[in-house]
């Protein structure tokens, strides 16, 4: 099917809905006044995330993405809000308190992210649609963390397991009263 | 503009195929549902020496269908300072990932939806997300009880999610493949097959881990804290009523089933007959239609197993139960994991 | 006073720190010295004996005596368990100034019956911690205290809702999450404001009250002797023989009415069979607060035939209406008699099972096992009655302490546990079952025939007073007669063995988890309509009315269809 000289296919028009629900409502969890609504609209986006990782067949890779951010990251994020915010007070709000302040470190952080982006060399064919066979995907997802990236998946999993234990620390010296 | 048309009928096909499974899926899960509720009732009833319902219709089994026509009828409340948007769409991401977990499990020989290579991780992926449902449920309804239900079971979901998952590598290691409909092909031929009667003890200890951690998930009595009437009124689904409510409780039970469904896919065979004898010679469709019921057999009698618990056991108190997943289960988990990874590559590799 | 009364310790005591008030002291009745003093000598003989001697107090009772001495007289009732021994301190307070000083600060326990005082017949506690509105609902008039004389028991007061007590502040930081006043395991209304840290209590505050039905004052105006215990078995949905018994046998002690030993043999047995059921409802309840519904459906079918066995006897499930002045009115037949064992057979042996369950389970020990610890030292100053009290090692019980009906003959064994905790109180109702069904069989065993009714002649005398309190399966009830003209009482008083206990609670629940409170409070099966039976008014059209049968009906029909 061609529109105005170009042809779409349907992976083009799934990759514009996703992309466009995941730029949309990432949109909008910087724009709600509403914190929580905030937060649900980020669950959203990670799930447009995962969604493309659909579309270019890595299907581990997406179920992955919606067990640990939806799944556990987002509700952790709602926890926080929860806890920080004293819990049943109902009115939470999120202001930006200096806006040019935050236009900075954002253009910073596009800037970043452009640059990496550019630089990057992509292997084309590697999101064109095509017979899945995603179970070679799982195995080369093992092979590659337990072989040639086995120093950075330990020392991620160090560096959470250095958070946790800080963690706890932070939360047990919360009350000098109990021991 | 051109319009390639056989393009077009494929596509047409595949959404009416898809399409059709989606009621298919819908329609088995109300039924489902239906029948557990009432078979709930009447092994309880049975457990606690009562006759259970056994008036309308021919041995009262018409009792759930009239109370669900009774809920569809009830007023649509949404309480006065809820955050109105919330409210309602919270029911629906509590429900859709109860629902379309239904897609790679395997009812019966060639009867899976989409056999995905990545089954296992997609069901405790999708599995997750209703937690967000449940949370936002519970703040929009603007009840403190509610918003203690919800905080309640954000914990508890998190805190079992972990064990599920610990369980449910078990067999996935001893078989080398995510995909359910591998892992039940794995276990065919008699029961002597099946994984629960493999590898002593791992798969007996994640057996049993998937089943009480599974509870957990499921919300089911003595883990339903997060709706534990006599101490949070109703938790998180306090505010709710008609359809609203009735979304709730499908997803409540249709997760219900689901544990029972993974319990018999993962460790009793899936849809293999116990013995060859018993329809293990078929082929074609005759198998299907065979594997299916053997499939729904065993998925009864788990079902029966977890409404006799439920009426056995008191419901225990949050911190019982934290402690219950992080002191207990996890660390049992991990040292099975471990084990059962040394087993597979030492033992059965070679 | 008789020579026996002269000996006991407490009165040594007593006349050690108060030498003058030995000639203040009347014994009318065997083991009930009443004393009256001065209203600068009552608050300190109650502290001295409450704290010094280990008294525990009853309640107080507030009278308008206006029409007869022209003053309000006040009366706090002390007991001394041990020595099986009543004490009643009694004021006179001129009835412009009625005003006494508040006991509270040293005798926790009178917290509320001080408050009612003052709600109800306006005796003003100088120096009380926490005077606010009681027991009158939210939009009661200020300035008028409903028990006085001036009002009839149907006067109408207008609606003032600016008249609703303050609220206890929550502690900074705390959360209020309100319990009640309708919550779904306590069937009565009770509104508990619980401030909660997270999931645990750092406090509570109680509002309840919400049941009133002016049962006192009709006692004090409109009803005679005979007509009281009707009314009195009708102030709780369970224990209604308790109330009826205790107020005729207030009633028999005062006009010194000897009643027929079958009679108080007969109300012995329907007051155990009565306790058998009530805690029989009791672990069924304490079950379903920790969802284990398998436990209330089997231990209410076990209850069961005990209610036909009632109906047997009285022909009523509830509200036998057994009791009258003097005797009772129903007999139990050879035949009724050989029913009630042949059915205690039966509930023994089921009822065993299910302890013998009970006593192993350790996923309920888990729940009930160090929860709403309620210290021995707490029960005792917040004056905790019943198996509440048992529970924490407290040796109370009226049916040993203070018998009455045919107690003194039957050798009741106390059942005491020093858990302090819900399980504690779970084992002495449990094993309190085993000891009534023994008790019903021994006086079964040992009823003497002849008549069921003394024979009165003429009217009762009047002003004199009687107290007695029977042990109700929630612990002690107690009332409290005075005697009065053509043959009505002149003031009757009784207070319930949930109020008491109902003020021990918020110690009960502080610092416990907010999924324990349900069952901390279902742990002295609380009785709120017990507790609140003075005053009626509805809240929200301040209208009385009596329903027809007709009307009832069709007002069901309208409320179902909808």
């Amino acid at each position: 099917m061609a529109i105005l000289g170009f042809e779409i296919t349907g992976y083009q028009i799934a990759f514009v809905v996703l992309a466009g629900i995941t730029l949309g409502s990432a949109a909008l969890v910087v724009l709600m006044p509403n914190i929580m609504r905030a937060a649900l609209f980020l669950g959203l986006t990670l799930l447009g995330v995962a969604g493309l990782y659909v579309l270019m067949n890595a299907a581990f890779l997406a179920a992955v993405q919606v067990m640990i951010y939806v799944g556990a990251v987002t509700t952790m994020i709602i926890l926080a809000i929860f806890l920080s915010h004293r819990l049943m007070q109902v009115g939470f709000a999120q202001a930006i308190h200096n806006p040019v302040f935050a236009f900075a470190a954002a253009g910073v952080m596009f800037i970043f992210l452009f640059i990496t982006v550019a630089n990057s060399l992509w292997v084309r064919d590697i999101c064109a649609p095509g017979p899945a066979n995603t179970d070679v995907g799982v195995h080369a997802v093992a092979n590659a963390l337990l072989q040639p990236y086995v120093f950075p998946f330990e020392l991620a999993s160090v560096v959470l397991l250095v958070a946790l234990v800080g963690a706890v620390v932070i939360a047990k010296e919360d009350r000098p009263g109990e021991p | 503009m051109q319009i390639d048309t056989a393009q077009l009928t494929a596509l047409a096909i595949e959404i009416a195929k898809i399409l059709a499974a989606a009621v298919c899926i819908l329609v088995f899960i109300l039924l489902v549902v239906l029948y557990v509720v009432l078979k709930l009732r009447w092994v309880i009833a049975r457990i606690q020496s009562r006759l259970g319902p056994n008036r309308t219709g021919p041995w009262g089994v018409l009792q759930t269908v009239a109370d669900a026509i009774k809920l569809f009828q009830k007023e649509d409340i949404i309480p006065r300072g809820a955050d109105r948007w919330l409210f309602t769409i919270a029911p629906a991401i509590v429900f859709i990932p109860a629902y379309v977990v239904y897609v790679v499990i395997p009812f019966g020989k060639g009867l899976t939806v989409r056999p995905l290579d990545v089954g296992v991780v997609y069901v405790t992926a999708i599995s997750s997300i209703s937690i967000i449902g449940i949370i936002t449920a519970g703040w929009a309804s603007n009840n403190k009880w509610s918003l203690l239900g919800a905080f309640r079971a954000a914990s508890q979901l998190i805190a079992f999610e972990v064990p599920v998952i610990l369980a449910m590598c078990i067999p996935v290691l001893l078989s080398g493949s995510l995909n359910l409909d591998v892992i039940v092909q794995k276990q065919a031929g008699s029961i002597r097959d099946w994984n629960l009667f493999n590898a002593f003890p791992m798969c007996q200890i994640a057996c049993l881990m998937l089943l009480i951690a599974g509870l957990a998930e499921a919300n089911t009595t003595p883990f339903d804290l997060m709706e534990a009437e006599s101490e949070l009124v109703a938790g998180f689904n306090t505010e709710y009523s008609g359809m609203k409510f009735a979304l709730f409780f499908l997803a409540e039970f249709a997760e219900a089933f689901t544990l029972s469904a993974l319990l018999v896919t993962l460790f009793l065979g899936g849809y293999n007959p116990p013995v060859h004898f018993l329809g293990g010679g078929l082929t074609g469709y005759w198998f299907s239609l065979v594997s299916l019921v053997w499939f729904l057999v065993k998925c009864w009698l788990v079902v029966v197993l977890i409404l006799w618990i439920r009426s056995t056991f008191p419901r225990v108190r949050i911190d019982q139960l934290m402690n219950l997943s992080w002191k207990g289960l996890v660390p049992v988990g991990l040292a099975n994991l471990l084990v059962t990874g040394a087993y597979v590559g030492l033992w059965v590799a070679r | 006073m008789s020579p026996e009364t002269l000996q006991k310790k407490f009165l040594k005591g007593l006349t050690e720190q108060f030498p003058d008030i030995l000639g203040k002291l009347r014994e009318y009745v065997p083991g009930q010295l009443i004393a009256v003093l001065s209203r600068d000598e009552l608050p300190k003989v109650t502290k001295y004996a409450v704290n010094q001697l280990g008294a525990r107090f009853v309640i107080t009772v507030a009278t308008d005596q206006r029409d007869k001495t022209g003053d309000f007289g006040i009366s706090y009732i002390l007991a001394f368990d041990e020595e099986k021994q009543f004490l009643v301190l009694h004021s006179n307070l001129p009835a412009d100034d009625p005003r006494i000083e508040s006991v509270t600060p040293d005798v926790p326990a009178a917290n509320w019956a001080e408050r009612e005082a003052y709600d109800m017949v306006g005796i003003v506690p100088e120096g009380h911690p926490d005077p606010r509105r009681l027991v009158l609902p939210d939009d009661f008039p200020a300035g008028i205290h409903p028990l006085r004389k001036e009002y009839e028991y149907n006067t109408r007061f207008p609606s003032e809702p600016q008249n609703a007590p303050p609220r206890m502040p929550p502690p900074e930081g705390s959360t209020v999450v309100p319990l009640g006043p309708f919550y779904p395991t306590l069937e009565e209304p009770a509104y508990f404001r619980l401030f909660l840290d997270g999931e645990r209590v750092v406090g509570s505050d109680y509002r309840g009250f919400y049941n009133h039905r002016a049962v006192e004052k009709l006692g004090d105006s409109e009803l005679n002797y005979n007509q009281v215990p009707f009314v009195a078995q009708q102030i709780c949905g369970i224990c209604g023989q308790v109330h009826s018994c205790a107020y005729v046998e207030a009633v028999e002690r005062a006009c010194e009415i000897e009643t027929p030993m079958r009679a108080k043999y007969i109300r012995t047995i329907l007051l155990e069979l009565e306790r058998i059921h009530s805690h029989l409802l009791w672990v069924g309840l304490a079950g379903h607060i920790i969802a284990f519904d398998t436990v209330l459906m089997q231990l209410w079918r076990i209850r069961e035939p005990v209610m036909w066995l009632m109906e047997r006897v009285t022909g009523n499930r509830k509200h036998y209406s057994s009791n009258l002045v003097g005797g009772v009115r129903f007999d139990i037949t050879l035949e009724a008699a050989e029913d009630i064992r042949r059915v205690l057979d039966k509930v023994e042996e089921e009822f065993k099972a299910v302890v013998d369950a009970v006593l192993i389970d350790t996923s309920l020990m888990a729940r009930l096992k160090d929860v709403g610890i309620l210290t021995e030292e707490n029960a005792r100053a917040l004056g905790a009655v019943g198996p509440t009290a048992r529970g924490s090692n407290v040796a109370i019980d009226c049916r040993v302490d203070h018998p009455y009906a045919a107690y003194d003959q039957l050798d009741v064994q106390k059942q005491v546990q020093d858990g302090c905790d819900c399980w504690a109180r779970t084992l002495v109702r449990l094993y309190e079952v085993f000891e009534s069904i023994r008790l019903v069989r021994k006086a079964l065993d040992q009823m003497p025939g002849g008549p069921i009714m003394a024979k009165i002649d003429g009217s009762l005398p009047a002003d004199r007073i009687g107290l007695c309190s029977v042990e109700a399966a929630r612990g002690e009830s107690h009332h409290y007669v005075r005697t009065g003209d053509n043959n009505r009482p002149y003031r009757w008083r009784l207070r319930a063995p949930t109020y008491p206990n109902l003020q021990a609670v918020g110690c009960m629940i502080q610092g416990v988890n907010l999924a324990d409170v349900p069952i901390c409070i279902g742990s002295y099966d609380p009785c709120f309509s017990c507790t609140e039976r003075v005053e009626t008014l509805d809240v929200n059209t301040n209208e009385i009315r009596v329903y027809t049968r007709e009307e009832l009906q069709e007002l069901s029909r309208r409320k179902t269809l909808g």
